[in-house]
């Protein structure tokens, strides 16, 4: 009798199994090769980043997105309630708050805490998302080839334009900041504090290259002077001289601006400088919102009880008399028999009918530069001669200072009077000067310490990156 | 670092498996030499007179072999005469020891021989082995391949070629066949010699034997490896439904569906096993005739989800045309769906003509629904007394501005309004027909139905169906190609009003005025009927859908036991989606006076190929069953919403073009496409032990270049313990006893398309010209959430399986998570979606009892239950504390707790509700969270009996479920005393200092005690409650007519029947329907039909 078990019959048969998935495997092997099949294209209703740069088009959407975002967010840029203007004055002597919500009191209070949500979201986190994409769009642009070079050359411009002036209200607002260059999260995620020199350092290397790149006139926007041009980087680069006390290169900067008188001239009348496309305006962001104008003019015009802010009795008593200024920038409402002063720089509150674009860069603070500048080199004429243009505008004499100090002096009063409520001047200029402590701790009393000058860098960020540090006080 | 699925598995097992592999390796060499060897083996030897010594030397040098003779067997000089060519070994070894009584076995290539042992019946080895051939069919006259004929009382066993032929060798008459094939009855026939054997096998009626769909193929109960729950079409047909998912309900262990909302076309819940994806999907993998048909609604989450919940894509399925569903749990069933499989797999089956006569079947029913449950409320005496006892303790008197239910409306007036808006009979009208027929080579059927159903509301509403199928089999008439073709479309009208008003038929007082004019417009009553309910009536919501699902497979069998097969399937649906707003249903007092539309439309289409080889050998070995295929698959989604405004007339609000401004409102899009190649080795020994190896790679474009492939696998082994020869004996009682286990890694790909992508998307608002904003950081290197699902299973059957028990208990345990991580923000981003080491572990028990009381000639009883026990919770997930999900999940918790303040009652000095916190009127969040509760099922499963007497059937089933869930007070803003009518539970007030009551003073304002009611209803446990039920679900009573005067009629077969849904729910929940457990939505309808089926 022959055996049961055929060692070679089941062989044989696993052998065919074996090799019918070895043809398979053979399949898999020439599947895994390619993987071109589990490749999608990128859906309509998003574009990849590469995608973005292959056309001057998308390319354009890409930077001009940032401004649009600018305009239609409520924080930073807006003139809103979140916003530098707002937020900044009501931490100097501008404003007095009326707002109930926590997180813009501590601005107020000067007290500010690290997990404050306004500050983390409107002065931290939105400065860094527009600097995302300007670095997306650097990288972008670098590797593309489909873009026309002189699109490549305006939009790169604008892309370190806009990284610079970030960082700029950065570094002035929280001191010592990661400086942010690429898009890689996982680098960028782990970064430390760079010194504030080094910040601007960057922001100089950013703006002169922007000054060699971008357009000197305004024909990318037809004529409207809603993107920044080689003017906007010369301004901002004036104001970083300055801040920077490098008082020879400030005046140099302001002064090309003011020369170029073909397209800046300060706007004699005060209630048409904050006009859409202004002879002043050396850069305007545009609303974007349908029935809306500017954020400023929508915050700042009070119609009832105050809900933001209001112009403080600090600010309304600096002003001397006859200045123009307190009756043509300044609006009051009485409500309850109690009279309530606000800023009127902008007239529109909300219209279908956009008159108003909102300023970012006007030709009256070059001339205060180029004065400050000049002072500062000694040039006390030349000072005067600047500071005057401004204060005949306003409808007031000539200065009477006539020494350095006093000059001096007198400038940065000017200042506090033609630039306030915009973009956090007075805060910043309280700073720069060294005499925060000295103008805000008897107004602000005991809620004032000298460690407020700068906010604290947001705890969310503090826990998230481990090598951040927190400034001095918080 | 981010771990392959490969690196995952535990190192043991990693190594195991290469040790596997360099086995297989050693065992595929040397298969090849033996073969070669074989071939070498062929034995030519012609010489008469040779002696043994120089016979074997031949030998040995012939073949290789060395042979051992045992002492006294042969003497080296006895001659012999041998005379063969190419023979093999066995051969000459027959040809030669025979004649000398002598046998022989052969051992790793060694010969023995040896004297053989005595046999009675000498004479039979004197037979020649003859051929036994036959011929195995089943009832019908069709073939059956493969089916396995085994000599009894030998490990012989052939199994049956395409044609149903077989052969084999016997070497004695009389032998005893055995007969078995998948699904069918086993036959035991004794042939003799020369006998032309033809058998006849039938359908077997023991559950084990009936056939399994699987994963690619099929297989019995009996010797399935995997754990696989079937709901079959018998059980489907018995339940007036309109979506296959509520004929699921409570009829398979690890399945838990939930119906959303009473709306037809509402959403239902599916899961199977529980939560595994914390952020991430969580919905079975469907497949309807290979076919992968999306689970998630592709209705506009805008339009409509006011009222449908987001809709089910399964309102598109057609109940009746369905055979089978079968959901695949463990990772033995599951793992060759790769990174689809982690939630389990639903795959359903559509009806498939029959060879036969050609029959005409008909089913009609009508029937009537109501909602299951609602609250009882307060009536307008009582809802006075409640609004001027809040008054009362206000210290305040009703405002004539606002007050209107006291100061304006007739109070006299006692309206129940859940009555009035949900508490009509809605009616359903359902009909199918169907042609099937056929011979051995073709089938046929087609079909048809429709369907009507109403709504409860107080207007007319339907949704309506129309759906129609085809399924054709061709088998060519060598039987070596087969083709078979279904097709199923359906057309669904659904009309809707775009709000559900169950919430406001609720909160509407009592005394509030008629809500139509007599000119039947609605009734502001001067501005003062701001809610009224009909408003929602007038702004309907209509839902247009089309499916089309078809499926080709081409069947090709190249060799018996090899086939090449391509399964091809396309689906696609598409639904387009009004809501309106007539100018018929604005209140004046808000000033708009045009009409408005939305425009939604969205569509998914899906194609799928599949070529597979299977081979299947029966081998002396035993059976083993190869699989190895391709997938590739492509879906694609496009969808849009346009918002219409400015509409001048309620008659153009349909028409796109007439609107005076037209928005786009949103723009979908999707392209997904996924690759992979599969295979399965299925080893069956005896049908004792079973071991099934299944593999997958996949490839999905859900994930970045680079990351796109990942294997998945799974183990699954089964020790039919009763098969073994000694059980018999031993325990004769129980009849079938399966041990089986399984592991295995699956993934979950349900993470949504592009999200690797560094993408930019359209800002709001232009700037001059189109903005882009950057949307989503590159992160090419996320992959699958992976889940390893390990199981144990023990199938048992008593007293010739006429009780079967099923237990197992599994665990799954989900890691890689996709979680949102918060970014710093200086990266530009405040979260990515990242894997995580975060674990959700799944376990559970699950038992399933089929028990055939009673077996008689009239009268038969068989009863089914099943339970579930799960557990859920989340094993870890690394910074949960620093995370912003702190106050919502704890490790070592289900994903399913709710984190709340613990409520402690009604003061009795204060009157208000406080809490266990450290000032117990004014609990901090989230300091005070203090009560862990788990919502979701402890419990849960059904219990069937089905009698039959004579002609009489009844079939009865309960589904119980033991759970805590939101009560009536969830998210419920308006406090007891406000304006808007409460249930009857608010009866038990506090109203005076000292009294002990469960719900605090009334209060009309927004003071102390609604800040307290707002604690209660946002935040607490008191939200929460017992929402455990019992429900009988369904009960159908049929009688079916016989006798002669059918015969005349030429009618196969007659029944009425009366069938009922939902129709009694024992439960304590505080709310209206504990399964929806929702105080938004319309509770689940309970429904009376009476129909008759037929067919000629």
């Amino acid at each position: 009798m022959k055996t049961d078990f055929s060692l070679t019959g089941y062989l044989s048969e696993f052998l065919k199994g074996f090799l019918v998935l070895n043809i398979i495997a053979f399949s898999f092997i020439s599947l895994t090769g390619c993987n071109k099949f589990v490749e999608v294209p990128s859906p309509i209703t998003q574009i990849a980043t590469t995608d973005v740069f292959n056309s001057d088009a998308t390319a354009t959407s890409s930077v001009v997105g940032t401004y649009s975002r600018m305009m239609s967010s409520s924080g930073f840029a807006s003139g809103q309630g979140g916003s530098v203007t707002v937020l900044s004055g009501l931490s100097s002597d501008e404003l007095t708050n009326f707002s109930t919500d926590a997180s813009v009191v501590q601005f107020y209070k000067n007290a500010l805490s690290p997990s404050n949500t306004t500050l983390g979201t409107n002065q931290w986190n939105e400065e860094f998302t527009y600097i995302y994409a300007s670095n997306a769009i650097l990288e972008g642009l670098a590797s593309s080839n489909s873009v026309t070079d002189s699109i490549k050359k305006e939009l790169e411009g604008e892309a370190r334009f806009i990284r610079a002036f970030c960082n700029f209200y950065l570094v002035n607002l929280f001191g010592d900041i990661p400086i942010v260059t690429s898009t890689d999260y996982r680098v960028n995620g782990l970064l430390k504090r760079s010194p504030a020199s080094q910040v601007y350092d960057s922001i100089i290397s950013d703006l002169k290259i922007a000054q060699q790149q971008l357009a000197s006139d305004y024909s990318v926007s037809g004529g409207e002077r809603i993107r920044p041009n080689k003017w906007a980087a010369t301004a901002l680069l004036a104001r970083i001289y300055l801040y920077l006390k490098n008082w020879t290169a400030a005046e140099d900067q302001a002064t090309s601006v003011i020369n170029n008188t073909v397209l800046y001239t300060l706007v004699p009348d005060l209630n048409s400088i904050f006009l859409k496309n202004s002879s002043e305006a050396i850069w305007q962001l545009m609303p974007v919102q349908s029935g809306q104008n500017t954020g400023e003019g929508y915050t700042f015009i009070t119609t009832d009880y105050p809900q933001v802010a209001t112009i403080s009795p600090e600010l309304f008593n600096a002003f001397e008399p006859n200045d123009q200024r307190k009756i043509d920038w300044i609006d009051s409402i009485i409500v309850s028999n109690q009279t309530f002063y606000y800023p009127f720089k902008y007239k529109v509150r909300a219209s279908e009918i956009i008159t108003e674009y909102s300023m970012v860069l006007r030709l009256a603070e070059q001339y205060l530069i180029r004065s400050e500048a000049r002072a500062e080199l000694n040039n006390l004429s030349g000072a005067a001669d600047d500071l005057n243009a401004i204060r005949q505008r306003a409808g007031l004499p000539v200065t009477t200072a006539v020494d350095q100090p006093s000059i001096l002096a007198a400038i940065q009063h000017e200042r506090q009077m033609e630039l306030f409520t915009e973009w956090g001047h007075r805060w910043l200029d309280l700073k720069r000067t060294g005499q925060a402590t000295n103008v805000l701790a008897p107004v602000k009393g005991a809620d004032w310490q000298s460690t407020d000058t700068l906010y604290p860098i947001p705890q969310g960020d503090i826990s998230r990156d481990p090598n951040l540090t927190q400034n001095p006080g918080y | 670092m981010k771990l392959t699925a490969w690196e995952q598995f535990p190192y043991s097992v990693r190594e195991a498996w290469k040790v596997m592999r360099l086995t297989t390796f050693f065992i595929f060499i040397s298969a090849l030499q033996l073969s070669a060897k074989s071939t070498a083996q062929k034995i030519t030897l012609s010489s008469d007179g040779i002696s043994m010594e120089q016979f074997f030397s031949q030998l040995k040098k012939q073949t290789g072999y060395s042979f051992l003779l045992e002492i006294g067997t042969v003497s080296p000089q006895q001659k012999i005469d041998v005379h063969v060519t190419k023979a093999s070994l066995e051969e000459v070894l027959d040809q030669v020891l025979k004649p000398l009584s002598l046998s022989y076995s052969i051992d790793n290539r060694m010969v023995i021989i040896k004297k053989m042992a005595l046999i009675p019946s000498l004479s039979v080895l004197d037979l020649p082995p003859f051929e036994i051939n036959g011929h195995v069919t089943d009832s019908l006259g069709n073939p059956l391949a493969g089916a396995s004929v085994t000599l009894k009382g030998s490990r012989t066993s052939v199994g049956t070629d395409i044609r149903g032929n077989f052969s084999m060798k016997a070497d004695q008459d009389n032998i005893v066949l055995i007969i078995s094939y998948t699904g069918y009855q086993t036959k035991t026939i004794t042939v003799s010699k020369g006998e032309n054997i033809k058998v006849v096998l039938s359908i077997s009626n023991n559950i084990l034997d009936q056939i399994q769909v699987i994963a690619y193929g099929t297989t019995s109960k009996r010797l399935n490896t995997g754990d696989v729950s079937t709901v079959t079409s018998q059980t489907i047909e018995e339940q007036p439904v309109t979506n296959p998912l509520a004929a699921l309900e409570g009829r398979a262990p690890g399945l838990i569906i939930t119906q959303t909302t009473g709306f037809s076309g509402g959403l239902f819940n599916v899961q199977i096993r529980g939560q595994n994806s914390i952020f991430n999907g969580n919905a079975p993998l469907y497949i309807i005739d290979g076919v992968p048909f999306t689970g998630t609604a592709i209705n506009s989450q805008l339009v409509g989800a006011g009222i449908n919940g987001g809709g089910s894509a399964f309102s598109n399925i057609d109940p009746s045309n369905i055979v089978s569903i079968d959901i695949l749990k463990d990772a033995d069933a599951t793992a060759i769906y790769g990174t689809r499989g982690a939630n389990g797999v639903i795959l359903i089956t559509t009806k498939k003509g029959k060879a036969g006569k050609s029959t005409f079947n008909l089913n009609a029913y009508t029937g009537v629904g109501e909602v299951t449950r609602t609250m009882p409320l307060l009536n307008t005496k009582q809802y006075l007394a409640m609004r001027h006892e809040a008054f009362a303790n206000d210290g305040a008197t009703p405002d004539p501005n606002t007050d209107f239910d006291l100061t304006t409306w007739d109070t006299t007036r006692n309206v129940n309004w859940e009555k009035v808006m949900i508490g009509n009979q809605a009616h359903f009208i359902n009909a199918e027909a169907s042609l099937s027929g056929g011979n051995a080579n073709t089938q046929y059927m087609v079909g048809a139905s429709y369907n009507r159903s109403t709504t409860v509301l107080p207007a007319d509403f339907a949704d309506q169906k129309i759906a129609g199928s085809i399924s054709l089999n061709q088998t060519s008439s060598d039987r070596k190609f087969k083709l078979s073709f279904t097709g199923n479309y359906i057309i669904d009208n659904n009309n809707l009003p775009t709000t559900d008003p169950t919430s406001f038929a609720n909160a509407l007082p009592p005394d509030a005025p008629e809500p139509l004019t007599p000119d039947g417009k609605l009734n502001w009553a001067n501005g003062t009927y701001t809610y009224n309910p009909y408003y929602f009536l007038f702004k309907p919501y209509q839902s247009n859908a089309t499916n089309l699902i078809s499926n080709l497979t081409l069947n090709y069998t190249i060799l018996d036991g090899l086939e090449v097969k391509a399964n091809m399937g396309y689906n696609r649906m598409q639904i387009d989606e009004t809501a309106e707003t007539p100018i018929a249903s604005l209140n004046p007092a808000y000033g708009q006076t045009t009409g408005s539309t939305y425009f939604s439309s969205n569509a998914i289409t899906s194609w799928i190929i599949e070529p597979q080889v299977e081979y299947k050998t029966q081998t002396k070995a035993g059976n083993f069953d190869f699989l190895a295929g391709l997938t590739f698959q492509e879906n694609f989604t496009t969808g849009d919403i346009f918002s219409a405004t400015g509409y001048t007339s309620d008659a153009l609000l349909g028409n796109i073009g007439a609107a005076a401004q037209v928005t786009p409102y949103a723009i979908t899009y999707a392209k997904y496409s996924y690759q992979s190649g599969f295979a399965r080795i299925n080893y069956n020994w005896k049908d004792k032990y079973i071991i099934n190896l299944t593999g997958r790679r996949d490839g999905s474009s859900r994930f970045g270049p680079g990351n796109q492939f990942a294997n998945f696998g799974a183990v699954g082994a089964a020790w039919l313990f009763t098969s073994e020869d000694w059980w018999k004996d031993l325990v004769p009682f129980i009849s079938f006893g399966k041990l089986r286990a399984s592991y295995g890694i699956t993934g979950n790909d349900q993470i949504g398309d592009y999200q690797y992508l560094a993408s930019w998307t359209p800002t709001v608002f232009p700037y001059q010209v189109a903005g882009l904003q950057p949307t989503q950081l590159a992160n090419p290197d996320y992959g699958w959430e992976t889940n390893k699902k390990s199981e144990i299973g023990m199938e048992l059957g008593f007293l010739k399986d006429r009780i079967l028990l099923s237990t197992s208990y599994f665990i799954n345990r989900s890691s890689n998570q996709l979680i949102l991580y918060t970014l710093a923000g200086i990266t530009g981003f405040q979260y990515i979606t990242q894997n995580s080491p975060a674990t959700v572990q799944n376990s559970g028990v699950e038992f399933d009892l089929n028990i055939t009381n009673v077996k008689g000639r009239d009268f038969s009883w068989r009863s089914e239950i099943n339970l579930s026990i799960p557990k859920n919770e989340l094993v870890s997930f690394p910074n949960l504390a620093e995370s912003p999900y702190s106050d919502l999940w704890v490790i070592g918790k289900p994903l399913s707790i709710s984190n709340s303040f613990h409520y402690t009652g009604v003061d009795p000095k204060t009157g208000l509700y406080v809490f266990d916190s450290k000032d117990p009127a004014n609990p901090v969040y989230p300091d005070d969270l203090k009560a862990i509760k788990h919502t979701g099922p402890v419990y849960y499963g059904g219990f069937d009996n089905e009698f039959t007497y004579k002609n009489w059937h009844l079939d009865i089933f309960f589904q119980f479920v033991d759970q805590i869930f939101y009560n009536y007070l969830y998210y419920n803003f308006t406090q007891p005393g406000m304006l808007g009518n409460q249930p009857t539970y608010v009866l038990n007030r506090w109203q005076k200092p000292g009294d002990q009551a469960s719900v605090e003073k009334y209060s009309q304002n927004y003071g102390d005690a609604y800040n307290a009611y707002l604690n209660v209803t946002t935040e607490s446990d008191q939200q929460l409650g017992d929402a455990s039920f019992i429900r009988l679900k369904n009960i159908n009573f049929s009688y079916s007519f016989s006798g002669s005067w059918m015969k005349r009629m030429k009618m196969e077969g007659l029944s009425l029947y009366v069938s009922g849904q939902n129709l009694i729910t024992i439960t304590h929940y505080q709310g209206n329907d504990p399964e929806n457990h929702s105080p938004y939505s319309l509770p689940p309808l309970k429904v009376l039909t009476v129909g008759f089926k037929c067919s000629f």
